[in-house]
């Protein structure tokens, strides 16, 4: 995980940011919102892990709008304005700009998964279950480590017997399945010995929190709600309508833009704030 | 005043004909550091389970274990600190005790930084618990119990897998809990360095049975003159050996100071050489368990002979281990080779020595392997036809290891990888060890130990490696290998000053 001034903030702070990019990602379908977006990403990742890594993030969701370009005429052949015949079918300009928005949307939500999968702590997911079901959250973390305990038992089984029993059989196979089970339930007895003897079921269990909220955390979340709330009451109005069939249209003011571009363009605004903070600190 | 009183307090287990514990009398003061020594299946851990007030604990108990100030909280550490860990992070796993008290969260908060920041966790506190060491597995578990607050801390072999310097991490953090902590320490280990010298009183049980109970220098004396000297430090055999009978050095510095002014010789151990033809060799073997990770093994090259034993040795998480689950199939190298030579036999000794066994009693298992007269043997070798009835998981951790090895030596494998062979084996059963791989080795198998036992590797081994930064930092023989090192050397080389590796060494003129 990389520090960012995203992944500083409380939790539900920088998830509903990036939850709320997400959805604007998939909502979407107007070739504008999706340059918005996709610039948001390409910024934050510039100012996160560099101009070279930018570059060829710029390069995948180029790479992804040109193939939806491409591939979606040679399938769909609706529109009016045709650019040349392949074979006895019309390719339409329509299509291809239609085929570019799908590609640019695919390339939008995998580029934001991917960049706030590197600076979102992943455990801190755990923080929203973890308050509401604190045993259900402990049974998760604990059946996360249970997994490749069982693995690591049985790949260790399997080479410790296999002076005893060399062949690669089924039968040997099924012997270190049998003996890694037997040793991962005996180590669970132990475990819970070990947390019951830790005051596990004492108690009605309180919840430690790693993070605390503070006042930007709050001032994030209200900023983010509002933008996302205005956002979406803009789409719900029609503000971003784009049709390619029959002929590309638009309707809605420009100004609407405003709304996506200022929530995609925040998480890079925030990490350039924190350096130019960091410069003059020094 | 006496924290912990224990009168008259037996045990034995269902069906067992002995009695686990014999007897016992014994008082612990508060903030006192009790070490508890005893061979394998002494009775160490089922007395720390009872201290530990374990109602579910099957057999028949009869005595009185009481609490003069009232019931402390217990903290018990059992041998395995990994199976003690229940979360998936180290800060997790500090919060875990006071949430299930139901403290606040802001009290939480409070005792899971003050916990970390005692034993120094702060490097370590975002970690995964599966990432760590085995000695940050034990730190995190010390400080897991501070932030709960006990006032009785049980340990039972928590160094049996460290390092030698890990082992002295863990003194200097016990110590710690019992003077600024204001806790009460029971330690039972097998090995005596380096708790002896800091343990305000030493408890020495043998079969369940009390025979010893007083400061360490008395106890150090009592164990020498009763035969039982692989219990005391090595500076204490040594002076001991050469006609100190009064004031035994319980330190390396005071066993210099004592050695000093005491005449010796030293004779080395004869090194019996025997190797052959290459049976296991290793062309640039590396390893790394992630794809964007540094390498954990870089380009190691080794080439096990017959009729040798090779010890590697180095830090916890060094890779000693990953090393031999490469040379044992278990995991494969991101580059290199390793080649068997062709008809060789491999067997593998892991660390958790439980994934050999597979059947419902010892016996049966031995049985599945050879016929009748060698399992009497092999049993008789490592001290078990006691034990031959007993299922293979409910044994001691030094009896588990012991019939492990037990097993082994009925199949008579080429090439032997043993993994911390020596883990939770008292003094007698370390030298039938060694004795056992003296003779396999005579008798033409290669041999491929990982230890933290230096004086182990030093009478032992033929070659060792020090394993650092994923390479052999050295490949020597013995002699040399231990003479050139300082640090991770043997307590009878540190206290000598290198001239001999093992207290047989040593000679009065």
């Amino acid at each position: 995980m990389r520090r960012s001034a995203l992944s500083r903030l409380h939790p539900a702070s920088s998830y509903a940011l990036g939850g709320s990019i997400l959805l604007l990602a998939f909502l979407t379908k107007d070739p504008f919102s999706a340059l918005l977006l996709a610039a948001g990403a390409i910024a934050f990742d510039g100012e996160v892990s560099g101009a070279p890594f930018a570059a060829k993030r710029l390069a995948f969701f180029a790479a992804l709008t040109a193939l939806g370009a491409v591939t979606n005429p040679l399938i769909s052949h609706r529109g009016v304005t045709v650019l040349f015949y392949l074979g006895a079918s019309p390719v339409t300009g329509e299509a291809a700009v239609y085929g570019a928005v799908s590609g640019a949307m695919l390339a939008n939500v995998i580029l934001w998964c991917e960049a706030l999968f590197r600076v979102l702590p992943p455990d801190a997911a755990l923080v929203f279950p973890g308050k509401v079901l604190p045993r259900t959250t402990l049974v998760f973390t604990m059946a996360i480590r249970f997994v490749p305990r069982l693995m690591t038992r049985m790949r260790q089984a399997r080479a410790a017997q296999a002076a005893f029993h060399p062949e690669h059989t089924l039968k040997n196979a099924f012997l270190a399945l049998q003996t890694g089970v037997a040793l991962t339930l005996e180590e669970c007895c132990e475990i819970a010995a070990g947390m019951e003897e830790r005051g596990y079921g004492a108690a009605k269990p309180s919840r430690y929190a790693l993070y605390r909220f503070r006042g930007r955390d709050g001032a994030a979340v209200f900023l983010t709600l509002l933008l996302t709330s205005l956002s979406l009451a803009a789409y719900c109005l029609g503000a971003y309508r784009f049709t390619c069939y029959p002929v590309l249209a638009r309707s809605g003011h420009w100004a609407w833009y405003a709304l996506p571009a200022f929530l995609a363009f925040l998480p890079a605004a925030a990490e350039r704030k924190e350096k130019l903070q960091w410069r003059s600190s020094k | 005043m006496a924290l912990l009183e224990v009168k008259d307090l037996s045990f034995s287990y269902p069906g067992g004909e002995k009695k686990a514990l014999d007897n016992l009398s014994f008082s612990v003061e508060e903030g006192e550091l009790c070490l508890i020594l005893s061979p394998n299946g002494g009775g160490k851990t089922t007395l720390l389970s009872l201290l530990q007030n374990r109602g579910d604990l099957p057999g028949k108990r009869s005595g009185h274990v009481s609490f003069p100030g009232g019931a402390p909280r217990t903290a018990l550490l059992r041998q395995d600190a990994d199976l003690a860990l229940v979360t998936d992070k180290v800060w997790r796993e500090l919060a875990f005790a006071p949430e299930n008290r139901g403290l606040p969260t802001e009290e939480i908060r409070l005792r899971v930084a003050e916990a970390a920041g005692f034993l120094g966790l702060e490097p370590l506190f975002y970690r995964d618990v599966s990432s760590l060491s085995g000695s940050e597995k034990v730190k995190t578990l010390l400080a897991a119990f501070l932030a709960d607050r006990p006032g009785l801390f049980l340990l039972d072999e928590p160094a049996s897998t460290l390092d030698p310097l890990a082992k002295r991490d863990l003194a200097e953090a016990l110590n710690r809990i019992r003077r600024e902590g204001g806790g009460t320490v029971l330690l039972a280990e097998q090995t005596c360095d380096p708790f002896f010298a800091e343990a305000d009183r030493v408890l020495y049980l043998e079969n369940g049975a009390l025979l010893f109970n007083g400061s360490p220098r008395e106890a150090a004396r009592f164990l020498l003159t009763t035969g039982r000297g692989s219990f005391v430090p090595e500076s204490a055999r040594l002076a001991f050996s050469l006609g100190e009978k009064e004031t035994l050095p319980l330190t390396d510095s005071e066993g210099k100071r004592a050695l000093s002014a005491l005449p010796y010789t030293v004779a080395p151990l004869p090194r019996v050489k025997c190797a052959g033809e290459a049976l296991l060799s290793l062309r640039d073997l590396s390893f790394r368990f992630e794809k964007n990770a540094p390498d954990l093994l870089s380009g190691l090259d080794l080439t096990l002979s017959r009729g040798e034993i090779v010890a590697v040795l180095g830090k916890g998480g060094s890779g000693k281990s990953t090393l031999l689950r490469l040379l044992s199939g278990e995991l494969s190298p991101v580059r290199g080779k390793r080649r068997l030579a062709g008809g060789a036999k491999l067997a593998y000794l892991p660390q958790d020595v439980r994934c050999l066994f597979e059947k419902e009693t010892l016996e049966e298992e031995m049985l599945s392997v050879s016929s009748p007269e060698k399992v009497r043997e092999a049993l008789s070798r490592f001290d078990l036809p006691p034990l031959a009835g007993r299922h293979p998981l409910d044994l001691s951790g030094g009896e588990r290891q012991r019939a492990a090895l037990a097993k082994l030596s009925l199949i008579r494998p080429d090439v032997l990888l043993l993994d911390e062979p020596t883990h939770g084996l008292d003094g007698g059963a370390k030298a039938a060890l060694a004795a056992l791989l003296t003779r396999w080795k005579q008798e033409g198998a290669g041999i491929l130990l990982v230890t933290h036992d230096a004086a182990f590797a030093a009478v032992t081994a033929d070659r060792c490696a020090l394993l650092f930064n994923g390479e052999f930092a050295a490949l020597e023989e013995t002699d040399l290998f231990f003479r050139e090192l300082h640090l991770f050397t043997t307590p009878t080389a540190r206290v000598t000053d290198g001239k001999a590796l093992a207290p047989e060494e040593v000679k009065a003129p």
